[in-house]
């Protein structure tokens, strides 16, 4: 997962809903990112919310939208203190979101990424080990470490 | 959902009514204290007392972590205010207000997404007007609904002894129209027809079809029926917004009579309307009806601003001859007085609104949905994303798809096309697939079937 960075990751963060979710992590991923308009980043992850939930299941929520004009895709991850509503396919809460923000002009080229991403996020060892670190320099580690 | 309603006028007393439910959060903003304590009472709900388009009621309101705002106060200018503020201040996803002045309609990139952040306009004037559009092109209908802006339609029909298709075989009824019966509800229960169904006196039938279908069926069914020409003379009661909005709407098509009691009221209307004759006088004057040639009109439609009036007037043309009658009414208790008064349809703007925003009240992309059978069935318009390998419906067949019980694929819009429903047809990613659910506990169910994977993109 080459397109987070260290100071995208966030732990043990105290939120109380999905807006409140998405909003923090636009937050995180026009840090760096001063050309990055956070109005559009929310409205087109507002957008791919309403064409159905990101939730994954085992309490994680793979969030992500298309912006265009962008280079490559920018990615930003967060841990909450507590589970959050999300409408996931397995009804539990959330309490882990990996956010993403892809090129629109990619045109599915990152797709068998994200795909591949989300099988190994919402494995249960793989999400109970992200919930159990509370260091993002180690979450960080975790998430880019090659297969 | 967190929902936050702006308004506890008779809108928003409806639509928080209509809106409760385990999985909605509710909280509703006005400045009236007593209105708020009489909802407080009897719903379960948060209310906030203040001014709807002030940053600091919303906060306390839950702006900040709310989904949803509707904004249905008396004022257009207070609704406007508070999408843009739910919008700028607080990023509320999805921003819906009622806007009554047909003055900011005529601006389209006005509600754009950089100007009036606003997602869904509802005007109760229109919606109204369109509704009893529908009614006159199918007076015989129990309820006439629309998807895909138009392209198609279903229609609820109460089958009688004397009525056709009773005692048939459905795939022997009309087998040159292209329509689907998508439901039944036969003593209550409702079923998923198929071709050997045999219609039975009573059953209550859901067509769906395109416009031309539906005229069709029409045609059929007012044959079947006495006393059922089409409607040509119509006359209105009640010359205020709604009344002027119909009248030019019908003036083109139809022979158009409004009655309008204030002089002043009534001279404007004369003015502003082409084709529409308007007379000065009271509804409720049984002279004045008899003198008009009310057992000659087809349609008496009374939409003043009181409902009581409506009522009464409705009741008085229909017992001097008035082929059919519409009153509007404000709440629906009236929905079983009205009954028993032989009026035969009643108009209820808040129940015409609401249903104006279901499809933004379903998880997934709805595009429309509608209440039906008194709101024990619901009809939505699903819109299609994702591909093979991301949606479980996308390249199937629909005899491929395993749908919940008591559901059934109506038709799907595929651009300007209805294509019926037919077991070899195949789902595409873009399509407008119309489902009839006919038991509400299944929604879920329905929902769960077109969301894509998460990791789609």
């Amino acid at each position: 997962m080459p397109w987070l960075k260290p100071d995208r990751v966030r732990c043990e963060v105290p939120l109380s809903s999905k807006k409140q979710l998405l909003e923090a992590l636009v937050k995180l991923l026009i840090t760096d990112n001063p050309g990055m308009d956070p109005n559009a980043v929310l409205n087109c992850m507002y957008a791919r919310e309403r064409v159905s939930s990101t939730g994954l299941c085992n309490g994680v929520a793979l969030p992500h939208g298309q912006l265009p004009n962008q280079e490559h895709p920018v990615a930003a991850f967060i841990q909450l203190t507590k589970g959050i509503n999300y409408d996931a396919p397995d009804g539990r809460q959330v309490d882990l979101a990996f956010a993403m923000v892809i090129p629109t002009e990619a045109n599915g080229e990152y797709q068998v990424c994200l795909s591949g991403f989300g099988d190994k996020l919402r494995n249960a060892d793989f999400s109970a080990r992200l919930r159990s670190i509370k260091d993002p320099a180690h979450i960080y580690t975790l998430l880019t470490a090659p297969e | 959902m967190k929902i936050i309603i702006l308004g506890a006028g008779q809108f928003g007393t409806s639509l928080a009514a209509s809106l409760i439910s385990e999985t909605n959060d509710i909280n509703v903003v006005d400045l009236n204290a007593a209105k708020l304590d009489t909802l407080q009472e009897r719903y379960d709900l948060r209310t906030v007392r203040g001014n709807a388009s002030h940053p600091s009621v919303l906060d306390r309101a839950g702006a900040s972590t709310a989904d949803m705002m509707i904004a249905v106060t008396n004022s257009d200018e207070t609704n406007m205010l508070a999408c843009q503020i739910g919008y700028t201040l607080f990023h509320i996803s999805t921003k819906i207000a009622r806007v009554r002045s047909s003055e900011y309609f005529s601006y389209k990139n006005l509600f754009a997404q950089e100007a009036l952040p606003v997602d869904l306009l509802i005007s109760p004037e229109s919606l109204v007007a369109e509704y009893v559009e529908r009614i006159i092109a199918f007076p015989e209908a129990q309820q006439i609904v629309g998807f895909a802006g138009g392209r198609a339609q279903m229609v609820s029909l109460r089958c009688t002894t004397a009525y056709g298709p009773v005692g048939r075989k459905l795939s022997s009824w009309l087998p040159d129209v292209d329509y689907r019966c998508t439901a039944i509800f036969r003593n209550k229960e409702s079923m998923v027809p198929n071709g050997d169904t045999v219609i039975q006196a009573g059953d209550e039938m859901f067509l769906l079809g395109d416009p031309q279908a539906m005229r069709q069926i029409r045609a059929e069914f007012s044959e079947a029926q006495q006393n059922s020409r089409s409607i040509r003379r119509i006359v209105l009661a009640g010359g205020g917004n709604i009344g002027k909005r119909l009248a030019s709407h019908l003036g083109n098509d139809y022979h158009v009579k409004l009655i309008e009691i204030n002089p002043e009221q009534a001279r404007q209307a004369s003015e502003e309307l082409n084709n529409v004759i308007v007379l000065q006088g009271s509804a409720t004057d049984r002279e004045l009806l008899i003198n008009e040639n009310i057992d000659q009109t087809d349609l008496f439609c009374a939409v003043t601003e009181s409902e009581e009036t409506n009522l009464v007037t409705a009741m008085l043309a229909k017992e001097l001859g008035a082929t059919r009658t519409i009153a509007l009414v404000n709440s629906p208790a009236f929905a079983e007085i009205a009954n028993r008064l032989h009026i035969d349809k009643l108009i209820i703007p808040t129940q015409i609104s609401i249903s104006a925003m279901l499809g933004y009240l379903h998880r997934g992309d709805v595009a429309v949905a509608h209440f039906l059978h008194g709101g024990t069935a619901e009809a939505l318009e699903a819109v299609i994303h994702g591909d093979h390998d991301s949606s479980r419906v996308v390249g199937r067949t629909l005899a491929e798809i395993e749908l919940p019980k008591h559901t059934s694929i109506g038709a799907i819009v595929r651009g300007q096309n209805v294509l019926i429903a037919h077991h070899d047809l195949q789902i595409q990613t873009g399509d407008h697939v119309i489902v009839l659910v006919s038991d509400k506990h299944e929604i879920p169910a329905v929902e769960s079937l077109f969301r894509v994977a998460a990791t789609y993109i």
